[in-house]
């Protein structure tokens, strides 16, 4: 889905790179496309790699949740802090089937998320982490 | 006005004039702003018949609408009832209650009145208030309800309250000279003036303005909001009231700070002053909690806060030498540790901050790298704490050690919750005999 929109904003920035200095400055300009063409590729590859980078392991206590590349963070959220469990798809998610679940704790920097399940797993993990969250319930 | 004991309630019968004061205050500013434009339109007939109108009609609707306001206590909640046209029932569940703050507006103030606040855990659409009663009724209303919601019985004697803390008047002001703010402020309003005194032009007044509001906002407001800064201990916990022409009386219960922040900035070194400042959870203002103190007093009272924590003695560790590449003057101030209890985060060169969260209390941990310190094998280690003004973060940490860090801080948070202080603290602590249902 970010691919889509990778290209959905990659390839018009080299069209316009190309045609704008190549119509007013000579053919030599329309070199600078290599520019967004170069990094649309690179985004092509760097998206694959974060994409891959999302894993979560459903512990015995905590829920944890890592991801990113170059901007890396893991997660660690103890079922009994769970306040909400939501499942969500927006209009591209649902484009392409997938939801993402979302966890809320009291705490409004937790930002735990998990995007791009299949809606039957989505549901799942839902059921499962709002179980477990009953289960291990703590004041705050 | 009150009722049997266990009976409605209703409101202070002046509420529907103190309220209408602010309606009144708001018609007039709208008034006065749009005065330019109306003054065609105004004439003293229209005035005379536009208020004939409309303050019998204030009137009957304040009158109505105090009519139908009534609260009411019963076992485990607060019935709030209130609406003239749509009539509107609100249930304080009283396990939820996070606190009670007793609230006195200047106008409530000078009649004698007060409003109660009530947070409940989960957030800022859970703030109701009775607004307004008598200042008597207001401490009894409050004690009763909090006593009922630690699950003590409401009937049994209390302890008379003991003062643990009290700001002398004089230490607040020194404390104020003694920060930047105000004396930048100064300056720039002595710069910004320069020109009026040189030929007489207004431009320089026009200019100091905001930086007058800017020195109103870190001196006065600070004054009279931290004037007569006084801490005591109740059996709901510590009571903090303030203020100087606002004041409120609100009250922290054991267990209820989340995290807390020490600052030490750099003029208070010297006199060994410190600031405390905690996150409470369903609470996002009045986070103060010693607005000046010695170091050492300060920390005495952390100690009632956040129960068996140590400041001081936690082992603190600074992170690896090659964080000094990203921050070269930082890195030799940071430092962080735990103990058994605490974990204890301290940073700062200038303005010496240390953090502390007790290990029952973070809602998540998160590790985070960016590309920098990815390269270098660093990372840093957040403890998300409710919403307030405390952040808990140990910067710049070796990954390996962020990695235990992060295991560890969850092992910990997880046991540390199940010896945490419980919801009903006093009925859980001695026994279901001392609490009523």
């Amino acid at each position: 889905m970010r691919r889509a929109l990778l290209l959905a904003v990659g390839l018009p920035a080299t069209a316009a790179a190309a045609l704008a200095p190549g119509l007013l400055a000579g053919r030599a300009w329309a070199l600078w496309a290599l520019l967004p063409l170069a990094a649309t590729g690179w985004g092509w590859g760097a998206v694959a790699r974060n994409w891959r980078s999302w894993r979560f392991a459903e512990r015995e206590d905590d829920l944890l949740i890592a991801h990113g590349v170059l901007w890396r963070r893991q997660l660690v959220v103890p079922y009994g802090r769970m306040q909400a469990v939501d499942v969500s798809a927006g209009p591209l998610e649902r484009a392409f089937g997938v939801a993402s679940v979302r966890l809320h704790t009291a705490s409004e920097r937790t930002g735990a998320r998990i995007p791009g399940l299949l809606p039957a797993e989505a549901t799942r993990l839902r059921d499962a982490l709002a179980e477990r969250g009953e289960a291990r319930q703590a004041g705050l | 006005m009150t009722g049997p004991p266990d009976g409605d309630r209703r409101l202070h019968p002046l509420t529907p004039l103190l309220r209408g004061w602010a309606v009144v205050a708001a018609v007039l500013f709208f008034v006065v702003r749009n005065l330019h434009d109306l003054s065609q339109d105004i004439t003293p007939d229209r005035v005379g018949l536009g208020l004939l109108l409309l303050v019998p009609a204030a009137l009957v609707y304040g009158f109505l609408s105090w009519r139908f306001t009534r609260y009411r206590i019963e076992p485990d909640r607060l019935r709030l009832q209130s609406g003239v046209l749509f009539r509107r029932t609100r249930h304080l569940r009283l396990d939820r209650l996070q606190s009670v703050d007793i609230v006195r507006p200047f106008a409530a103030r000078l009649t004698g009145l007060a409003v109660l606040r009530f947070d409940l855990a989960g957030g800022e659409r859970d703030t109701s208030t009775l607004q307004y009663l008598t200042l008597a009724q207001a401490v009894e209303l409050r004690d009763e309800l909090l006593s009922r919601a630690s699950g003590a019985d409401p009937a049994a004697p209390r302890s008379p309250d003991q003062v643990l803390f009290s700001l002398s008047t004089g230490r607040l002001l020194a404390s104020i000279a003694l920060t930047l703010g105000p004396w930048a402020s100064l300056v720039l309003i002595g710069v910004a003036f320069l020109p009026t005194l040189v030929n007489d032009s207004v431009t320089g007044l026009i200019a100091a303005l905001p930086v007058l509001a800017g020195f109103w906002h870190t001196t006065f407001r600070r004054f009279a909001e931290s004037y007569g800064f006084t801490v005591t201990e109740s059996p709901d916990g510590l009571r903090i009231s303030s203020g100087l022409v606002n004041s409120r009386h609100h009250t922290v219960p054991p267990g209820r700070v989340q995290a807390v922040r020490i600052d030490e900035p750099l003029l208070w070194r010297r006199t060994g002053w410190a600031r405390i400042e905690i996150n409470v959870a369903g609470k996002h203002d009045s986070t103060v909690l010693l607005p000046v103190a010695p170091r050492a007093e300060a920390l005495e009272l952390l100690a009632r806060v956040l129960p068996g924590a140590a400041v001081d003695e936690v082992p603190l560790t600074p992170p690896p030498r090659r964080a000094r590449w990203i921050a070269p003057l930082l890195w030799s101030r940071s430092r962080c540790g735990a103990d058994g209890r605490v974990f204890v985060s301290r940073k700062g060169l200038i303005r010496r901050r240390t953090e502390v969260v007790a290990h029952a209390k973070p809602q998540s941990i998160a590790l985070s790298q960016n590309p920098l310190t990815a390269r270098l094998r660093l990372a840093t280690v957040e403890l998300h704490s409710t919403k307030g003004p405390v952040r808990v973060t140990a910067r710049l940490r070796d990954l390996d050690e962020a990695g235990q860090m992060l295991a560890e801080q969850a092992e910990r948070s997880r046991l540390g919750r199940r010896t945490d202080v419980p919801a009903r603290w006093i009925a859980d602590r001695w026994g279901p005999g001392g609490g009523t249902g």
